[in-house]
């Protein structure tokens, strides 16, 4: 399972047409602002009562999201013990220097820029997939 | 024939005793035989009790005197006359009369002048002695008093610790003294051979005679002048003479006693302390600070100009002699009343402790404002007392430095305000540019994107023209992208903090080149790369300027089968060192050169070589913020060189 927090409905779009370009066919979860990617988490608002054991692969995270933007999120999933490992890929726009010290300070396991090329977008994509869902041990715990 | 009769024989005996001279007749053994009443008088002796006895025993030595020689100096003589029966005269003798005891007794100092005469008999032999005497006693105690005195003026004179010298009327030397002598530096003898107008120095000399003459014609009684004198090694000396005529009973003078002192050192010391004087006295009045003197009481007894000019009030209204303007107050820096009683002056004479770097603001009439001071007050103490006895007040006008710091603080204020306004531009700016950066490629990947998604999805619903059209808005979007990128970073080099290191320009190249070569390695170009151009600036800033400059010379000389690019650097005839980048590509017209560092400037058509027209400009960005300049050459198809220093 991947979760995919992303504001923006082309972007949405693109990234879940580009991971199925490269036929990563896990489940996507979109969460549109900071909110309901921490409800999805954690079980809360919309998600109330969701099984919080399951926990996504991967968060392909965007920094600038309403509410409560990616940093934030960031904060809170390194916080709880329940989401610590959890890992975490960054992918936005920004390239500012301070989106990436923060970033990584937060615990971003990665921080990908978003290229406007779809094709060079299509193959970050893909080499992300590779890595994260197929080459990477991640720890033992509870998620799918 | 008359007959005379003989007159009766006189009484030679009472003839003899009568004799007002003192007479006595010694027998050849001394035996008194006879004696005159004037002798037993002056000899305080009466006849009876001397008559027969020795002239020793009569008249012994003063047992009191032991040096007395009267009795033995009488034997001598008598003896002589005795044997050579000739009239012996003696010396003045010493020889003391025993008192009487009905007179006290005792011996009184006596001085006689003996003659003893021998008076002989028929066949030679001396039969007796005359011993006559004059008492000289008065006379010969006068004579020793005068030699005394005599002996006495001359120690003096020698001895004098002044010169002394006795001169004629006409000038000549009678007599000097040797401290004269020393003073002038003559012997005595060459001295005596002078007048005083030849070791009178000549600029004194008409003074000095004119004196000499009024003394001598007795218009004065005597004078004194200070003049100076030549030596005899040609040195002059100050000398003070004192002059006097003595008179003879004419009064007319017959010579003149001067008494001469050395002055030369006390003239020097003088001399030395009016310079001193001068000196004090000139730094007193042109110094700038501020001096007051005030006594004891706190009355001033002085003031320099400068104190005069800071306190605007005027020496007579300074002692107290003239009041002073009602306005005239002293003030604490916070504006409120400096009351007399707590200044530094008054705090001397009661703490007698100095007092430093006390601030004091003062009205100052004729400015009509206040001046402000630096205050010091210093006690002179007399020893063993408590209260100074005087209190220097020193103190500098620092007016002008109050008025700059106020403006400072001014400017200060005015800074702050605008380093908080440019803090707050600087944070829009950066949120602009975030917003840029990331918000304006939002829509581009979707131009883009959803183009891409047209040709793969729909490619069986467009001709051949539609699909290019897509993939020109495919290449707009990404050149739009390209654009917005380097436009944040131009932004970037603007506001980016500088830390300054040394960098090694060299290697920093070395780096690009093989990064840039990896890109086309098929491409023909040789790189030249001058070995240790190390400067002091931005790491990361200079790196960007070269990648700019070398990313140029390698675009520029794409189309080039052959192409040589040279980074280097060439040393000032004044030790600056200008950098370089040449390339022998494409070049440019010299005529546009002043449009090559401008944002979206570009010579050549984008057709021809790629670019946004930033990256020149970044360049430019950079040099600029190292304080340095930049500038180019070149020549269509001749290449082109970039130069810059820092």
């Amino acid at each position: 399972m991947i979760l995919l927090v992303e504001d923006n409905p082309d972007d949405e779009v693109l990234t879940l047409r580009a991971l199925k370009k490269n036929n990563i066919g896990n489940e996507v979860i979109v969460a549109r602002d900071g909110v309901e990617a921490l409800d999805f988490l954690f079980g809360t608002g919309i998600y109330a009562g969701r099984n919080i054991e399951i926990l996504p692969q991967i968060v392909l995270l965007d920094l600038k999201l309403p509410k409560v933007n990616g940093l934030e999120v960031l904060h809170r999933i390194r916080t709880e013990a329940h989401t610590r490992l959890l890992p975490v890929v960054i992918l936005t726009s920004s390239n500012e220097e301070q989106d990436l010290v923060n970033g990584y300070s937060l615990g971003a396991n990665s921080y990908i820029r978003k290229p406007v090329d779809f094709m060079k977008f299509t193959e970050a994509i893909g080499r992300l997939g590779l890595y994260w869902l197929v080459l990477n041990e991640a720890p033992r715990t509870r998620n799918e | 024939m008359s007959k005379i009769s003989p007159a009766p024989a006189p009484d030679f005996q009472r003839l003899f005793e009568s004799a007002p001279d003192l007479y006595l007749v010694l027998m050849p053994d001394f035996t008194i035989v006879a004696a005159s009443e004037a002798y037993l008088r002056a000899t305080m002796t009466v006849r009876e009790e001397i008559l027969g006895r020795g002239i020793f025993d009569v008249f012994p030595d003063n047992p009191n005197d032991p040096t007395a020689t009267g009795v033995s100096n009488l034997r001598a003589s008598l003896e002589r006359v005795l044997h050579h029966q000739v009239v012996d005269v003696m010396a003045i003798q010493q020889y003391d009369i025993q008192r009487p005891e009905s007179e006290g007794g005792g011996f009184e100092e006596r001085y006689w002048s003996p003659t003893n005469s021998p008076v002989c008999g028929p066949d030679g032999e001396v039969t007796a002695i005359i011993h006559r005497v004059e008492e000289v006693t008065r006379r010969t105690q006068i004579e020793r008093l005068l030699e005394a005195s005599e002996a006495r003026f001359l120690t003096a004179f020698e001895q004098a610790a002044v010169g002394i010298a006795y001169i004629t009327p006409d000038g000549r030397w009678l007599r000097v003294n040797q401290k004269l002598c020393d003073i002038l530096g003559y012997t005595r003898d060459e001295m005596l051979t002078l007048r005083f107008q030849d070791v009178t120095h000549p600029d004194d000399l008409q003074d000095d005679l004119a004196y000499f003459q009024q003394i001598r014609s007795g218009e004065i009684a005597d004078y004194v002048i200070e003049k100076r004198s030549i030596r005899k090694d040609q040195s002059i000396i100050w000398a003070n003479w004192t002059v006097s005529p003595v008179r003879e009973n004419s009064n007319k003078p017959i010579y003149f006693i001067c008494v001469v002192e050395d002055i030369t050192e006390r003239k020097r010391l003088e001399q030395a302390i009016r310079e001193s004087e001068a000196r004090h006295r000139t730094l007193f009045e042109t110094m700038a600070q501020g001096v007051l003197y005030e006594s004891g009481d706190g009355s001033i007894i002085g003031a320099n100009s400068a104190a005069q000019d800071i306190l605007g009030l005027t020496l007579d209204q300074l002692m107290g002699k003239v009041p002073i303007d009602p306005r005239w107050g002293v003030i604490h820096e916070d504006g409120s009343d400096f009351p007399a009683d707590t200044r530094p002056a008054a705090t001397v004479r009661q703490t007698g402790q100095s007092i430093r770097g006390v601030i004091m603001g003062i009205f100052n009439p004729r400015d009509d404002a206040y001046r402000w001071v630096v205050v010091n007050a210093e006690p002179q103490l007399q020893p063993g007392q408590a209260a100074p006895q005087q209190i220097y007040v020193t103190f500098t006008d620092i007016t002008p430095h109050k008025q700059a710091q106020a403006q400072i603080e001014a400017l200060n204020e005015i800074l702050e305000r605008r380093a908080v306004e440019l803090e707050a531009t600087n944070k829009e700016l950066e949120a602009f540019s975030y917003s840029v950066s990331h918000d304006l490629r939002a829509p581009l990947r979707s131009i883009n994107g959803f183009s891409q998604i047209l040709l793969e999805d729909y490619a069986d619903q467009l001709d051949a023209s539609g699909q290019a059209y897509l993939q020109r808005v495919r290449a707009a979007a990404n050149r739009m992208a390209e654009l917005i990128d380097d436009l944040i970073n131009l932004a970037r080099i603007a506001r980016a903090e500088m830390h300054f290191e040394p960098v090694d320009l060299s290697e920093l190249a070395r780096n690009i080149v093989r990064e840039i070569v990896d890109t086309k390695p098929e491409r023909q170009v040789e790189f030249v790369i001058q070995e240790g151009m190390v400067v002091d600036g931005d790491n990361r800033m200079l790196r960007i300027m070269l990648e700019n400059l070398i990313h140029n010379a390698w675009k520029f000389t794409s189309r080039k089968p052959q192409a040589h690019i040279e980074i280097g650097v060439q040393e000032q005839p004044d030790e600056t060192c200008v950098f370089f980048v040449r390339d022998d590509g494409a070049g440019f017209n010299m005529a546009y050169a002043d449009k090559l560092f401008g944002a979206f400037q570009r010579l050549h058509a984008i057709t021809d070589f790629e670019g946004t027209g930033i990256g020149l400009a970044t360049v430019q960005r950079v040099i600029h913020r190292h304080g340095g300049r930049i500038w180019a050459e070149g020549a269509v198809g001749q290449g082109a060189t970039f130069y810059f220093m820092f």
